[in-house]
């Protein structure tokens, strides 16, 4: 099970470090979904499933929904600017 | 002004809406002052802001390096002065944990020592948590709300064009998937709801869940046919009674245990537990729709 | 006997599925274009999840926790291809240069 842990460790490490350096704000949203799918399932390893499925449902779902509802408003995204 | 014959609440709900006429001359005077502008040419201008463009970028770099190098610094420290992990005589395994983890059941009635402990133990806090998610839509609310005065008739004109999209050409997949699945996603988020004190989960995440499912309805069937379910005075009703419910009961628990009553504990837990989760469904649902159209 | 076999088949199931999954995740990366690396992703997608979930299946055979594993993997199918419907239309509603960018697609 440690190796499984060093690895998500490593990986929750790069996420990280590679959020503010992504150019485009689409993809530094997108790592930090995937940094927050990674913090769940080490929550999940590490034996608090209650923070887990909150993680789960609030960090990756809907902090998700609403960075891109924001993306949106902000006219970040491709093919959203008003003509 | 005219505002003589009006009663204090209308006067405060005006101020609170951003009063487009003020009250006060001199606020009025410049309020209605135009911004004076330089009639500098264009070209000092650009000049101007290539100067202070480049030493901000020069800057920039070396503000944020120092201060990430900083935060890591202060960090690393901290880290390097916790206590081995697992040792017998960490700050972590004193009495107080063993204490919380041998007499929740017989004390709170919750056998998951952890939604014994929020909501229970610490319960003030959970509390103060809930009055956050409440006070934070609440303002999203002020802010981001449409109504007749921040509105204007090209915003309108585009809303009006994408509802008509989305009447004429509706997403048949999306439809259906969600027909499909919503009553599962609403009946699994009261499961984790109701089924706190004995499994994981409880108000939060089973308020998320139950938010999640929600948004999931709207984006598929369209804003107005859940805001025919889910008016704006029974949401804003689900929200202020939620916080209620819980101040009411967690004050009930307080009085009657710190005296020594035994009260009924299972249904107080689960009274708590409801109050957490329409709070935080009602905070995740109201944010949705004040970000995507900025009307409930 | 019968349970070292059923453990084997869940086994190789497994291993079918990360094999799916590396290759859906090296044509994500090595595609060119949006709609390309979203149909590498959405297929490897379904079929890694169906592989790695039979192999659970059959490695908890008898209990409870096999029936959730199907109870998800029946949530996952449902979901995955409708997600990966929306971002397919979300990209080719919103793109300015289509037509361009699929030319070499229609030949």
């Amino acid at each position: 099970m440690t190796v499984l842990e060093n690895i998500l460790l490593v990986g929750l490490v790069i996420c990280a470090a590679a959020a503010p350096l992504c150019k485009r704000l689409l993809a530094t949203v997108i790592v930090y979904l995937a940094f927050s799918v990674i913090l769940a399932v080490l929550w999940s390893i590490l034996q608090s499933p209650d923070l887990a499925i909150t993680e789960a449902a609030v960090g990756t779902g809907i902090s998700g929904i609403l960075f891109f509802l924001t993306l949106k408003k902000i006219h970040a995204l491709k093919g959203t600017r008003d003509e | 002004m005219s505002d003589r014959g009006k009663s204090g609440w209308k006067r405060f709900a005006e101020w609170v809406n951003g009063d487009s006429v003020a009250r006060d001359p001199t606020t009025q005077y410049v309020m209605n002052r135009r911004p004076v502008r330089a009639h500098a040419p264009q070209e000092f201008h650009e000049e101007r802001e290539r100067l202070r463009l480049k030493k901000f970028l020069g800057l920039y770099p070396l503000a944020a390096s120092f201060l990430c190098l900083t935060l890591i610094t202060i960090l690393f420290v901290t880290v390097l002065c916790i206590p081995p992990f697992g040792q017998p005589g960490n700050p972590t395994n004193n009495e107080v944990s063993r204490h919380y983890l041998e007499y929740t059941e017989q004390e709170t009635g919750a056998t998951n020592a952890v939604t014994g402990m929020i909501l229970s133990y610490r319960g003030f806090d959970t509390l103060g948590e809930s009055c956050v998610l409440f006070l934070a839509v609440s303002s999203v609310m002020m802010l981001l709300q449409r109504d007749r005065n921040n509105t204007d008739q090209r915003t309108l004109h585009r809303l009006r064009r994408e509802d008509a999209i989305e009447r004429t050409h509706p997403d048949n997949i999306l439809r259906k998937s969600a027909k499909l699945l919503s009553p599962f996603i609403l009946l699994f988020a009261l499961y984790v709801l109701f089924n706190g004190e004995t499994s994981p989960g409880g108000g939060f995440s089973g308020g998320a869940i139950l938010g999640g499912g929600l948004i999931l309805y709207s984006a598929a069937y369209g804003p107005e046919q859940l805001s025919r379910l889910l008016s704006r005075s029974l949401y804003d009703g689900v929200r202020i009674m939620g916080l209620m419910a819980y101040a009411l009961t967690y004050g009930i628990f307080i009085f009657a245990g710190a005296n020594g009553i035994t009260v009924e504990m299972e249904w107080m837990m689960t009274v708590i537990d409801l109050a957490v989760g329409l709070v935080v469904a009602c905070t995740i649902y109201g944010f949705y729709t004040m970000f995507q159209r900025g009307k409930l | 006997m019968a349970n070292s076999i059923v453990t084997a088949v869940g086994l190789v199931f497994l291993a079918f599925g990360v094999f799916v999954f590396f290759t859906a995740v090296l044509g994500l990366y090595r595609f060119d274009y949006v709609l390309n690396r979203m149909h590498a992703a959405a297929v490897g997608d379904a079929l890694g999840i169906f592989c790695i979930l039979v192999g659970v299946i059959l490695f908890h055979a008898p209990t409870l926790s096999s029936l959730k594993a199907l109870l998800i993997l029946m949530f996952m199918w449902i979901t995955s291809p409708v997600a990966s419907h929306l971002i397919a239309q979300a990209e080719t509603v919103t793109s300015p240069n289509l037509k361009s960018e699929c030319k070499e697609e229609r030949r």
